[in-house]
């Protein structure tokens, strides 16, 4: 083999393989994703939406015009005003800018939506691993079986029994949430991989004497990417409305933490006549929700578009 | 060191039986042939007829439910998760559905480099990739061209190259080709056909090649045995199978294959033509299984199987009525 | 007396991520009555797409479609509306596709899909013993042989075979005129294929209908067809009565092709033809054959060589049988 010709070959891992594909096939992959994405228009909002709700999620206490209303703050004069240009959403009853809030409130729900899928989807997807490709085995039963009780239980009745039980607080409720969510990954990832495990390239893995760990996590699990992330996205969505609905029973965040569902949950006293303290941070949790739901029907078509 | 015996398999009463909800599926009932160093043995049948079975038996994906496989002289008749390693390296499978064959998410490079992993004593990153280009050099695959590249970028016969080049990765003695060609074009076949071919003289190779084309098999394979619904009809060298088939199976495949000239049409076997549906391998035909599709059939076709007999030299049929010709004669 | 289907200059495009694939560069053919017609090219050469056009049936991303399709020399079928259109699918044209799995939905009983497609397509009014009637004498046209069973049985409790016929059946349903025959018997046995080869032929001649059939399987092609057409990336490139094509080739395409296929004497296996198929996006300009054929010329490479008589009802689309 020339130096010359390895030279060449080291270019191509970086450059791509031929004189038609001027990037890498990583590149290549990419770039047709987002050419399947970007088909919906409703997808494209969706990733409007999301990404503006991140932003603001991140960069909550520069952007906010009034920072500090985000905690313990109180100002009895500046309370009930209506929206303004001052106070674009109002403020509250302890005159606090209810769209600072509502900023924070954005921070509050994704850093929760955010944990708890950490928590949630490791387990569950390596759990799903094991069971599918051990399907017919003892240790798929076991598995599922599981996973099925679990999911046999609603998930806010029992997140409401579990806060009701321990102290509420957002602890608590992140937990409760938690441990209702991750048997739905393990199912998905189950089924996908059920469906995979017999493909030859797998069976020539096996037939090698590859350990069945690298062929669960290096063989099997890289095609599985395509649900687990799309449910991933949606599941953002669902994840912050239980999380306000937790809160709006006052099970979750307390006050004076900006959670969108305690805001709703103190400014529902006030309707109809100061509405706009619980309609706001009603609409931001329905902005927040669609806008992960449109991202995540777009991130489906990716993968549906790959066969 | 040199052989023991002429044969580096030996299939020796071999039986896989699946069990399914609804029943048993004898795919492959009690079968044995042997296979040659340097030579290609060729396998034929129409689907239910065991045909790939055996293939994967041979190559570890199942243990057999009973019956002897040698391989050198050694018995393997056990799942490859059980074989020694040097066994494992020295028997490889390229499979019939290129699509299925690769790691869709993985580079062809990451693909035949797997292999190069465990079995050589490659650690360097750099090294392996040499002789992975030296692979697909091998496979007509230009390196530059094909190595960083993913299985969908690839077209059927690329991919099949591919997965010979994989195989070929561990240095095997012995490669079963279970249909490799089927799913591509005439053209493309005929590219990788030759390619395994070349690759047999240049690596010393044996191969089990299974396919249901039998044009195809005339010119590739130096003995045939025919399968049906899980049993042996016929074994001969393929000149005698393809000029003097003796099984009635045997002759009416022969007689259905579409052919492109005069010439082979002149060579089909005449007055035998196909009739009747293949029974199912769960519930085959009492005694001879061919039998309720054969023009020829006798009482004693539903009551004994018939025996693989040599009735000329190297030239063995399971067919009562072939059998008590040889006697006569 | 004008064919029955003549397909002029047809382009078909698709358009894809990495950008317009220009499938379809100007195909020409035609079918006349009574007809059977051939279609041979390899995977990805555009004959589904041709069959689909001809029906109307292509795919969303299709793009760029212009030609004209004049069936009985009359009208055009890019240009009918959305009920001639109906009634051409109904009563005259009908398609078989490859696999008779996909063809069948699993979850209705074979008989209610035929009598489905029947009511659909005879246009009048019948009664359910009807369509019943008419389902099991179809049933019974494609020689299954237990017509009472088939109808009553779900698609997965047949085998390939067996669905083949029901799926035949359903198009004889509609086919009054044209019967288009996509690869039929690919994914089926050899001595199954043989059959169904022998099974839509003795069909085709009682009914009178004029077929195109396209297969894979060159030889069942050369018995069956009276004229054949090649086809490569997009273009027709050689047509001629069908035993004359397969003794007596002459685009170096065609000539590769067969000499690719395996021949029963033992001759050994043929070099197959060097390089790969175009590239879509970028096709060569002229002759798209042209990188790959050992005889190619300048003129090759510049323009699409013209469709050129060189012997009774043999035509080929080659530069070299220009000058003679």
């Amino acid at each position: 083999m020339s130096k010359l010709k390895l030279r060449i070959i080291n270019l191509r891992r970086k450059r791509g393989s031929s004189e038609t594909q001027k990037t890498s096939p990583r590149v290549e992959s990419l770039k047709r994703a987002w050419y399947n994405f970007r088909k919906s228009p409703l997808s494209l909002i969706g990733l409007g939406i999301s990404l503006f709700c991140i932003i603001v999620a991140v960069f909550a206490p520069h952007i906010a015009p009034y920072p500090e209303h985000a905690g313990f703050y109180i100002n009895f004069d500046e309370a009930y005003q209506p929206p303004s240009w001052k106070h674009p959403f109002g403020t509250d009853a302890y005159g606090r800018d209810v769209l600072s809030r509502v900023f924070f409130g954005f921070r509050f729900s994704l850093m929760m939506a955010a944990v708890v899928l950490s928590l949630v989807v490791p387990p569950g997807v390596v759990l799903g691993l094991i069971a599918g490709y051990y399907r017919g085995t003892w240790v798929d039963m076991l598995i599922m079986r599981i996973a099925d009780i679990f999911i046999a239980v609603p998930p806010l009745v029992l997140a409401l029994a579990i806060c009701s039980v321990l102290e509420p607080n957002v602890f608590n409720a992140m937990m409760a949430v938690s441990l209702m969510w991750w048997p739905w990954y393990t199912r998905l990832v189950y089924n996908t991989v059920s469906s995979i495990r017999n493909e030859y390239y797998v069976i020539a893995a096996e037939l090698l004497g590859v350990s069945k760990a690298h062929i669960m996590f290096k063989e099997i699990l890289p095609n599985c990417l395509g649900p687990i992330l799309t449910k991933l996205t949606l599941d953002i969505g669902y994840v912050i409305l239980i999380g306000a609905s937790l809160s709006f029973v006052g099970l979750g965040a307390q006050p004076p933490t900006p959670d969108l569902g305690t805001m709703v949950s103190e400014g529902a006293k006030y309707l109809p006549n100061y509405w706009w303290v619980a309609i706001f941070p009603a609409l931001a949790i329905a902005f927040i929700i669609l806008g992960f739901n449109l991202l995540g029907d777009g991130i489906r078509d990716i993968f549906v578009s790959e066969r | 060191m040199t052989p023991k015996s002429e044969n580096i398999i030996e299939v020796i009463n071999l039986k896989k039986y699946f069990k399914v909800s609804l029943g048993v599926v004898r795919a492959v009932d009690d079968i044995t042939f042997n296979i040659k160093y340097g030579e290609t043995f060729g396998l034929v049948g129409e689907s239910g007829s065991g045909k790939s079975t055996t293939g994967h038996v041979i190559v570890g994906m199942y243990a057999p439910t009973s019956g002897k496989i040698l391989f050198k002289g050694q018995d393997i008749s056990v799942p490859a998760a059980k074989r020694p390693k040097s066994i494992k390296k020295d028997i490889q499978i390229v499979f019939q559905d290129p699509a299925s064959s690769l790691n869709p998410s993985k580079t062809v490079r990451d693909i035949i480099a797997l292999p190069l992993k465990m079995y050589s004593n490659l650690k360097d990153e750099r090294e392996i990739d040499e002789r992975v280009a030296r692979l697909l050099e091998a496979v007509e695959l230009p390196p530059e061209d094909y190595m960083y590249r993913y299985p969908r970028e690839l077209g059927g016969g690329e991919k099949q190259a591919v997965a010979i080049a994989r195989a070929l990765a561990t240095n095997p003695s012995f490669i079963v080709l279970d249909e490799p060609t089927s799913a591509l074009d005439v053209s493309i076949q005929a590219k990788i056909i030759r390619t395994l071919m070349r690759l047999q003289k240049e690596y010393s190779l044996s191969y089990l090649f299974i396919t249901h084309d039998l044009s195809l098999m005339r010119n590739v394979a130096n003995r045939v045995a025919i399968m049906y619904l899980g049993k042996i009809c016929e074994i001969a060298t393929a000149d005698e199978f393809f000029k003097n088939p003796l099984h009635p199976y045997t002759k009416m495949l022969l007689s259905s294959i579409p052919v492109l000239t005069e010439e082979e049409e002149r060579l089909k076997p005449k007055g035998i033509e196909s009739r009747g549906e293949i029974p199912s391998p769960m519930n085959p035909p009492s005694g001879c299984r061919f039998r309720t599709r054969c023009p020829f059939v006798m009482d004693i076709c539903s009551k004994k199987e018939p025996p693989l007999v040599e009735v000329e030299p190297g030239h063995y049929v399971a067919c009562h009525l072939l059998t008590m010709k040889a006697i006569k004669a | 007396m004008p064919p029955l289907l003549e397909v002029r200059d047809l382009y078909v495009s698709y358009k894809t991520y990495k950008g317009i694939l220009k499938v379809l560069n100007g195909v020409n053919l035609y079918v006349n009555e009574g007809e059977k017609v051939g279609l041979i090219g390899e995977s990805g050469c555009g004959k589904t797409t041709t069959m689909k056009a001809i029906l109307r049936i292509l795919p969303p991303n299709a793009v760029n479609v212009r030609g004209q399709i004049i069936y009985k020399g009359s009208k055009d079928i890019m240009k009918m509306s959305k009920r001639e259109l109906m009634k051409i699918r109904r009563n005259s044209i009908s398609m078989i596709f490859q696999d008779p799995t996909a063809a069948l939905n699993p979850v209705f009983k074979v008989g209610e899909q035929m009598m489905d497609i029947i009511k659909f397509s005879y246009g009048r009014r019948m009664t359910k013993k009807e369509l019943k009637e008419e389902a099991l004498r179809l049933l019974r046209e494609v020689k299954l042989p237990d017509p009472e069973r088939v109808f009553d049985s779900y698609p997965f409790q047949l085998s390939g075979g067996m669905r083949q016929r029901v799926v035949i059946a359903m198009a004889l349903a509609s086919a009054h005129e044209l019967l288009i025959a996509d690869e039929p018997t690919t994914n089926l046995d050899v001595t199954i294929q043989d059959q169904i080869l022998k099974l839509i032929n003795e069909v085709v001649v009682k009914r009178k209908l004029s077929v195109i059939l396209i297969s894979h399987a060159l030889g069942a092609v050369r018995s069956m067809t009276d004229r054949t057409y090649v086809m490569y990336a997009g273009d027709i490139v050689e047509m001629a009565d069908s035993r004359n094509l397969f003794e007596n080739p002459l685009h170096p395409y065609t000539q590769g092709l067969l000499s690719s296929v395996p021949k029963l004497t033992g001759e050994g296996i043929g070099a197959g033809i060097k390089g790969r198929v175009p590239d879509y996006l970028n096709p060569p300009p002229g002759c798209r054959f042209a990188p790959r054929c050992d005889f190619a010329r300048s003129e090759c490479r510049k323009s699409k060589p013209p469709w050129i008589e060189v012997s009774k009802n043999h035509y080929v689309s080659c530069w070299l049988y220009a000058r003679k």
